[in-house]
C-alpha cells in the first residue's frame, strides 16, 4: 500500500490550464509536479520519480513525442496525453512510443481522473481470479460465463466472450487493437485489427440494444478499445 | 486611299486623276479662294520675273534670248504649289509677257517667232515634269501622314489600355479609340452578351469571319460585323458601320480588331489574376483565422469544461437542484461551443486542400458509440435504434471525419426532434456501395429548402423555436462525405414523418469482411 500520494508529474505550457490540473488534482489527493517546457519535464520526471506523467503534445521547446522516447528509454511511469481534436496523427505516433492513455481537451475532471486512477492500476491479465464485473446495467458473471443486461440474458459466442471479459477486466483502461489482438485471438493475425472491429460491432449489437444509454464500449480512434460505465 | 495605289497606277492615269482631283477640289464653291490666291501668285510670279528680266536689259544684259529661261521659274514654283493647270497657265502667261514684254518688237501680239513657241513647249514640260513630281511627293507625303496617325491612332490604343485592367472599362475606351480612328461609331459585344447578340453578329462569332448585317439597334445601317478571338477562345465581335471598309484597308480595320482582341484578353486576364489574387487573400485570411479561433478558443474551453465539470461531480452542488442544473447547462453549452469549433477547424483542414484523408477500416456503430458518448449530455428521453443488417460492411473511411458527419447528423435530430421521439439510423448494403439514413421524428425539412440547408452559413427560418447553430454543420457534412467520394442529400423519410438525411458512400468507401459464425455459447 501507499503511504504518500501519488505524485503526479503535468507537463502543460499554457498556465490556466496547469493551474486547473494542479488545483482539481491536488483537491483529489494527488502530488503535482507542474512543468512548462518538455526538457524541464525530462529532468523533473527524472529527480522526482513521479507515479504518473500527463503530457500536453504541443510543448514550446521540444516535441511531446520526443519527452515520451525519452522517458520510456528508463521507465515505464504511465504515460497520459492531452491531445486537442485535430491531433489524431500526433496521439497515434504517441502511443507507438509508448505512451498509455489520453484524453482529448477539452476533458471533464471526472474522465481525467478514470484515465489516472485506471493508469496506476497494472493490467489486469485474464487469468485474475475475477468472479463478476458490475458495470451500470451490465453485470458479467465470469465463473457461470453469464452476460446480463437489466437482467436479461445476453447470448454471446465464444470469442465474444473473451472479447468481453478482456475489456470488462480491464474496465476504464485504454487496451490497445494490438494488445486485444494478442489476448483473444493469439499471434496469428499480428497487426490486422479487421477481425477486432467486426467482433466489436457485433459485441456492440447484443449488448447496446439502447446504443445511447448501453455505451459501454468505447471506441478509441486510430487505438483501441476500451470499456466503461454509460455516461461516465 | 493608300499608299501602295498611289504606286500602282501608271502616270497618265495619275495625271488625269489628279487633274481631276483638283479641279473637284479646287473649282468646288468651298475653296473659290484657293483658285484667287494660285492665280495671283501665278500672276505675281510672271510679272516679278518680266520686271527682273527689264532690271537686266536696262543693266546691259547682253541677249535678250537668254532671258527667257528666267521663266522656268514661276512656272517652277506654280507646278510645285499648285498643280500642273496653275502651272501651264503659268506657262501661258510666261509666253505672253516674255513676247510682249521682252522680245522686240515690244507689245506686239502679232510677233510670235516659231523658236518663241518651241520655248513654250519647252516651259510646258517642265510643268508637267515638275507638277506630276510635286504631286507624287506630296501624295507619298500624306499616305506617309496617313500611315503615320493610323501607326499612332493603333500605339495610342495601345498605350491607353495599358493601365486599364479592368474589362468594362477597357471595353468602352477601347469602343471610344476605335470609334476616333475609324471615325465612326463602334461597339464591341463580348461573347457573355450573346443572348444580346444578333443574328449577323452570333454568326460572325460562330463562323469566326467577318459579315455585314443590318445594325440591331437601326435595322436601315449595315454593320460590319468582325471577330474578337484571344490566344485560342473567342472573345466577341467587334462592330462598325458597314462604310468604314471603303473608306480603310482591311488590313488596317483587322490591325485594329487584333489590338482591340488583345486589349480585351488582357483586361480579361488581369480580372481574371485579380479575382484569384482576391480569393488565394481570402482564402489565407479565413486559415489564420480559423486557426487563431480554434487555438485561441479551445485553450481557454479546457479550463472552462474542466472547472465546470469539475463543480458539477463536487457534492455541494451535485446535492443542489438548482446549481446542479445551471452547472450542468454552462457545462453543456461550453461544449456545444467546443463541437462548433471542431466544425470550423475542420472546415478550415478540409478546405485548405492541403492534408489527404487518410483512410482506416471502421464500423459503423464504432463512429455511432463516439458520436453518441459527445451527446449523452444532450439526450433527454430521445430513443435511438440502431437498424443495420447483418453482414453490413466496415467502412473504409477517416473516422475523426466520419464520427464528425454524424455527431452533426445526430445533434440535428436531437435538436430539431421531440424530446420523447425515436431516432433512427438505418444502414444497408447495395450493389453500389452503402446507405445510411438518419431518420427523426421533427417536423421536418420543406422540400424546397433541403438543398440549400447544405450550403454554408444556411440557417433555415423554420427553426425558430430551436436553438439555431452556426449553419455550418450540414455544410462540413456534405464536404465530408463528398472527399469520400459518397453523397449526402435530405430525402423524403420512409415512415413520412420528420426529417431523413441518407447518406450514401461508394464501394470504395467500404470493406466486406467475411467471417465464419460462431455458435452462441454464453
Amino acid at each position: 500500500m501507499r503511504t504518500s500520494k501519488p505524485k503526479i508529474l503535468v507537463i502543460e505550457d499554457d498556465p490556466q490550464i496547469s493551474k486547473f490540473l494542479t488545483i482539481t488534482l491536488t483537491s483529489h489527493d494527488y502530488a503535482v509536479i507542474p512543468a512548462e517546457t518538455g526538457r524541464e519535464g525530462v529532468r523533473l520526471a527524472t529527480s522526482i520519480r513521479p507515479d504518473a506523467v500527463l503530457l500536453d503534445l504541443g510543448l514550446p521547446d521540444i516535441d511531446g513525442k520526443e519527452v515520451i522516447t525519452t522517458l520510456r528509454e528508463w521507465s515505464k511511469i504511465p504515460v497520459i496525453v492531452l491531445s486537442a481534436r485535430g491531433q489524431e496523427e500526433e496521439k497515434i505516433k504517441a502511443f507507438d512510443l509508448g505512451a498509455s492513455d489520453y484524453v482529448t481537451k477539452p476533458f471533464g475532471t471526472g474522465e481525467l481522473l478514470a484515465r489516472i486512477r485506471a493508469a496506476l492500476r497494472d493490467v489486469v491479465v485474464a487469468q485474475a481470479d475475477t468472479t463478476d464485473v458490475e458495470l451500470g446495467d451490465l453485470k458479467i458473471d465470469f465463473m457461470k460465463r453469464v452476460v446480463t443486461i437489466r437482467g436479461e440474458r445476453v447470448k454471446l459466442s465464444p470469442k465474444e466472450f473473451a472479447l468481453l471479459k478482456v475489456l470488462a477486466m480491464n474496465a476504464g483502461k485504454l487496451l490497445t487493437h494490438k494488445y486485444l489482438m494478442q489476448e483473444v485471438w493469439g499471434d496469428a493475425y499480428g497487426e490486422d485489427n479487421q477481425y477486432l472491429r467486426i467482433y466489436i460491432s457485433q459485441l456492440r449489437q447484443k449488448l447496446e440494444s439502447d446504443p445511447m444509454r448501453d455505451q459501454y464500449i468505447l471506441n478509441e480512434p486510430g487505438v483501441g478499445y476500451r470499456m466503461e460505465r454509460p455516461g461516465a | 486611299m493608300s499608299l501602295s495605289r498611289v504606286r500602282g497606277v501608271s502616270f497618265g492615269k495619275r495625271f488625269g486623276a489628279v487633274l481631276h482631283g483638283y479641279l473637284v477640289r479646287h473649282l468646288s464653291r468651298e475653296q473659290p479662294a484657293a483658285l484667287v490666291y494660285a492665280v495671283l501668285v501665278s500672276v505675281a510670279g510672271v510679272a516679278t520675273v518680266t520686271a527682273l528680266a527689264w532690271l537686266l536689259i536696262a543693266s546691259g544684259f547682253p541677249s535678250r534670248d537668254m532671258l527667257s529661261l528666267l521663266f522656268v521659274l514661276p512656272v517652277l514654283l506654280s507646278a510645285v504649289l499648285f498643280g500642273l493647270p496653275i502651272a501651264l497657265f503659268t506657262v501661258l502667261l510666261s509666253l505672253l509677257a516674255y513676247n510682249l514684254a521682252i522680245l522686240p518688237p515690244l507689245w506686239n501680239v502679232a510677233a510670235l517667232y516659231p523658236q518663241n513657241v518651241a520655248k513654250g513647249f519647252v516651259l510646258g514640260i517642265v510643268a508637267v515634269i515638275a507638277s506630276g513630281l510635286s504631286t507624287q511627293i506630296s501624295a507619298l507625303a500624306s499616305a506617309a501622314l496617313r500611315r503615320e496617325s493610323v501607326l499612332s491612332g493603333v500605339y495610342a490604343l495601345s498605350q491607353e489600355v495599358l493601365g486599364i485592367s479592368n474589362l468594362k472599362e477597357m471595353r468602352s475606351s477601347t469602343e471610344r479609340k476605335v470609334g476616333a480612328l475609324l471615325g465612326a461609331k463602334t461597339s464591341i459585344l463580348l461573347c457573355s452578351d450573346i443572348p444580346a447578340l444578333d443574328e449577323a453578329a452570333g454568326l460572325c462569332l460562330s463562323q469566326d469571319r467577318p459579315i455585314t448585317g443590318p445594325n440591331p439597334g437601326a435595322p436601315a445601317e449595315q454593320v460590319l460585323n468582325i471577330p474578337l478571338k484571344s490566344r485560342n477562345a473567342p472573345i466577341g465581335v467587334l462592330q462598325v458601320p458597314a462604310e468604314v471598309s471603303a473608306r480603310f484597308s482591311w488590313k488596317f480595320i483587322a490591325t485594329l480588331a487584333a489590338q482591340t482582341a488583345s486589349a480585351l484578353d488582357k483586361a480579361m486576364l488581369s480580372e481574371a489574376a485579380e479575382g484569384q489574387r482576391r480569393e488565394n487573400e481570402r482564402q489565407a485570411f479565413l486559415a489564420a483565422l480559423l486557426s487563431s479561433v480554434s487555438h485561441d478558443f479551445k485553450t481557454p474551453l479546457v479550463t472552462v469544461v474542466g472547472a465546470l465539470s469539475g463543480l458539477k461531480d463536487a457534492p455541494i452542488v451535485r446535492d443542489d437542484p438548482h446549481w446542479g442544473q445551471v452547472v450542468a447547462a454552462g457545462l453543456s453549452e461550453a461544449l456545444k461551443l467546443d463541437r462548433f469549433i471542431g466544425n470550423l477547424v475542420e472546415i478550415s483542414r478540409l478546405e485548405s486542400g492541403l492534408e489527404s484523408i487518410k483512410r482506416e477500416p471502421v464500423s459503423l456503430r464504432d463512429i455511432l458509440g463516439s458520436s453518441f458518448k459527445t451527446l449523452h449530455p444532450l439526450i433527454v428521453r430521445q430513443r435511438f435504434a440502431i437498424e443495420d443488417e447483418a453482414g453490413f460492411p466496415l467502412l473504409n473511411v477517416n473516422q475523426p471525419l466520419m464520427e464528425l458527419v454524424f455527431l452533426n447528423l445526430l445533434e440535428n435530430a436531437i435538436k430539431y426532434g421531440p424530446a420523447d421521439g425515436t431516432i433512427k439510423i438505418i444502414a444497408k448494403r447495395d450493389p453500389e456501395g452503402v446507405t445510411i439514413d438518419i431518420d427523426d421524428d421533427g417536423s421536418g425539412i420543406p422540400p424546397e429548402e433541403r438543398e440549400a440547408v447544405f450550403a454554408k452559413f444556411y440557417r433555415s427560418g423554420h427553426g425558430d423555436r430551436k436553438a439555431a447553430g452556426t449553419g455550418l454543420g450540414l455544410y462540413i457534412c456534405r464536404s465530408i462525405v463528398t472527399v469520400h467520394g459518397g453523397t449526402i442529400a435530405a430525402v423524403d423519410p420512409a415512415d413520412g414523418v420528420g426529417a431523413c438525411v441518407r447518406i450514401t458512400l461508394p464501394n470504395s468507401g467500404i470493406l466486406p469482411v467475411m467471417i465464419e459464425r460462431e455458435p452462441e455459447e454464453a
